[in-house]
């Protein structure tokens, strides 16, 4: 019921967005890391998301950039801290774009829009959808780039070892971070297309609607 | 009910802009644009805006300092362990490392073969270009460099990034001779005079291997030792392979025998190869490093089937013992040779002609890659 009120009031997907999809063209050259750094934004954002709106009541309007700021930095050291201890080569690989996920556009974008003037509960199932769509973006570019980009399947963070599938990488170009930018081109294309062609549809026989 | 949750609006601000009316037909931004204040700081900083933030800003402090006792523990640990494969990963054969100790702060590691020392590493952290630069930087048994590697960096790709290239890092090795001068990249000067400098630190800091032996009361094992041990395993198990494979041709000769043979002539190679570079010791020292990690196993059972095809080896074999026989204690270049004992074969195959140690030789033919 939540999720469904959630998925009709929510906006477009954040693959049409294109928002905050710096990681997916740095960090997502292994299926291993694409699922590190999705992970790490579901938690952080549900986090900072209950956070945001259990203490909407007592944000001072004028200062809600900065306590955003300060939550979501908050739940991303907290996340970082706890990976740290349980995942140390998926932190070191991650490096940086791991602690940048604090300012991370889709996660103010969030807590701004949505938690902000929602209840914790639909806020936390926010915080989880959009944590999911993030990651199959991810995930899709990990899978795309890994599978095509070196060949190998599941190597671990560092890019060592996984199952060689091919016996050369077919498209090396992918690893680079150009590779990633024209692949995730090509979906928002594919998107945009089914988008238009749904709004289409909509416009000739609005009673479906 | 926004209305009212917004309590500390005044009544002249504008309404809060909400995703209902971004989505509305007549979304006008000129309607929610806050009005012009003549001192926009005066509705913020006052006691209880301020007050609110501390007390947030204490409250998230403390949970992640309480958070950061329960973890450090793990996460350090997580961190030497990274380090230690790294460190696994510069010996290669080896099967242990520990954290020796920290000597003047920068950490050092050592690498053990079956219990014996084989060498250490000294990690090491400076900063480059853009962030820091972590390198380890790893010693064999005369206390030269065998080997440098950049464990993480942030250097510009393309530019900095090239300090990670064997080019660059292959120049540190053998590195406290005189002889040895470190060409700096062009484009990344401030990124590899860093790495640079950080070897240089390293070498100040005058580790010794056979101290640190003593210290830790363990026996010890040079490169050569470790490699021919390593070579036996290999090669038990490749003459068996091969035994199999090559029924027909092996079944003339003991396959063992061949197998020794072949190893006994890449020593003698090696050796005669040394004599011909002699200056350029710290060179052949990297080939040691280098070669390790190129399966011998592989270059073993081409030598198998090259004897096979030639029946003229057994006077090699019988040449090739005395100039492979010097005590393995010293820790001269005489010893490292049979670790080398993976490329001149490899010539060799090449072409059949595998009559006299001396011919096959020459010069730095033999030396793929140091040409």
């Amino acid at each position: 019921m939540l999720l469904k009120t959630k998925l009709k009031s929510s906006d477009k997907l954040s693959m049409l967005q294109m928002l905050a999809l710096c990681p997916a063209l740095a960090v997502t050259t292994t299926i291993s890391r694409s699922v590190a750094i999705a992970g790490a934004l579901l938690i952080s954002l549900t986090l900072s998301a209950v956070l945001v709106s259990a203490l909407r009541k007592m944000i001072p309007a004028k200062l809600r950039m900065p306590v955003y700021l300060l939550i979501s930095s908050f739940s991303v050291s907290i996340v970082y801290l706890i990976m740290r201890a349980i995942f140390p080569v998926a932190v070191t690989a991650l490096g940086i774009y791991l602690p940048v996920l604090a300012v991370s556009c889709v996660m103010v974008m969030r807590l701004e829009t949505f938690s902000a003037l929602n209840m914790p509960g639909p806020a936390a199932v926010d915080g989880l959808i959009t944590g999911v769509e993030f990651g199959a973006i991810m995930l899709g570019c990990g899978f795309i780039r890994e599978l095509f980009g070196t060949g190998c399947l599941l190597a671990n963070p560092f890019g060592h070892g996984g199952w060689q599938i091919f016996p050369a990488a077919p498209v090396s170009f992918l690893v680079h971070p150009a590779g990633a930018l024209l692949l995730i081109a090509v979906w928002a294309a594919i998107f945009q297309y089914i988008q238009i062609r749904g709004e289409k549809k909509a416009v000739e026989n609005p009673d479906t609607m | 009910m926004k209305e009212k949750d917004r309590g500390n609006l005044g009544d002249k601000q504008p309404r809060r802009l909400t995703e209902a009316d971004i989505n509305s037909p007549e979304f006008d931004p000129d309607e929610f644009a806050p009005a012009p204040s003549r001192n926009a700081a005066a509705g913020v900083l006052n006691i209880k805006n301020s007050l609110f933030f501390v007390i947030l800003c204490a409250a998230c402090a403390l949970v992640l300092a309480l958070t950061n006792v329960f973890t450090i523990f793990a996460a350090e640990k997580g961190q030497k362990d990274i380090r230690k494969d790294a460190v696994l990963e510069l010996f290669s054969g080896c099967d242990r490392a520990e954290l020796y100790d920290t000597v003047e702060g920068f950490p050092v590691y050592v690498a053990y073969y079956k219990g014996k020392l084989a060498g250490y590493a000294v990690y090491v952290v400076d900063d480059g270009y853009i962030g820091s630069i972590e390198m380890l930087v790893a010693f064999d048994e005369d206390n030269k460099v065998s080997q440098v590697k950049i464990l993480s960096h942030s250097e510009s790709e393309g530019l900095g990034s090239k300090i990670e290239g064997n080019k660059f890092l292959s120049q540190f090795v053998g590195m406290p001779d005189e002889g040895i001068s470190i060409d700096l990249i062009s484009g990344a000067t401030v990124s590899s005079h860093s790495v640079k400098d950080s070897v240089e630190q390293v070498l100040k800091l005058e580790l010794d291997f056979l101290t640190i032996a003593e210290d830790l009361d363990v026996e010890t094992i040079s490169a050569a030792e470790m490699e021919e041990d390593l070579q036996k395993e290999d090669t038990a198990d490749t003459t068996s392979a091969t035994e199999t494979t090559k029924v027909p041709s092996v079944t003339t000769r003991p396959g063992d025998d061949t197998a020794f043979g072949g190893d006994n002539v890449g020593g003698a190679n090696a050796n005669t190869g040394d004599a011909n570079n002699g200056s350029a010791q710290g060179e052949n020292d990297t080939t040691v490093y280098e070669t390790e990690t190129e399966e011998p196993g592989e270059t073993t059972a081409e030598e198998t089937t090259a004897e096979t095809q030639a029946p003229s080896e057994p006077p090699a074999v019988t040449n090739a013992p005395p100039v492979t026989t010097p005590p393995p204690v010293t820790t001269s270049p005489e010893t490292k040779p049979p670790a080398e004992s993976t490329t001149p074969p490899e010539e060799t195959t090449g072409d059949v002609d595998t009559t006299a140690p001396d011919e096959e030789t020459t010069g730095g033919g033999g030396w793929p890659g140091w040409g």
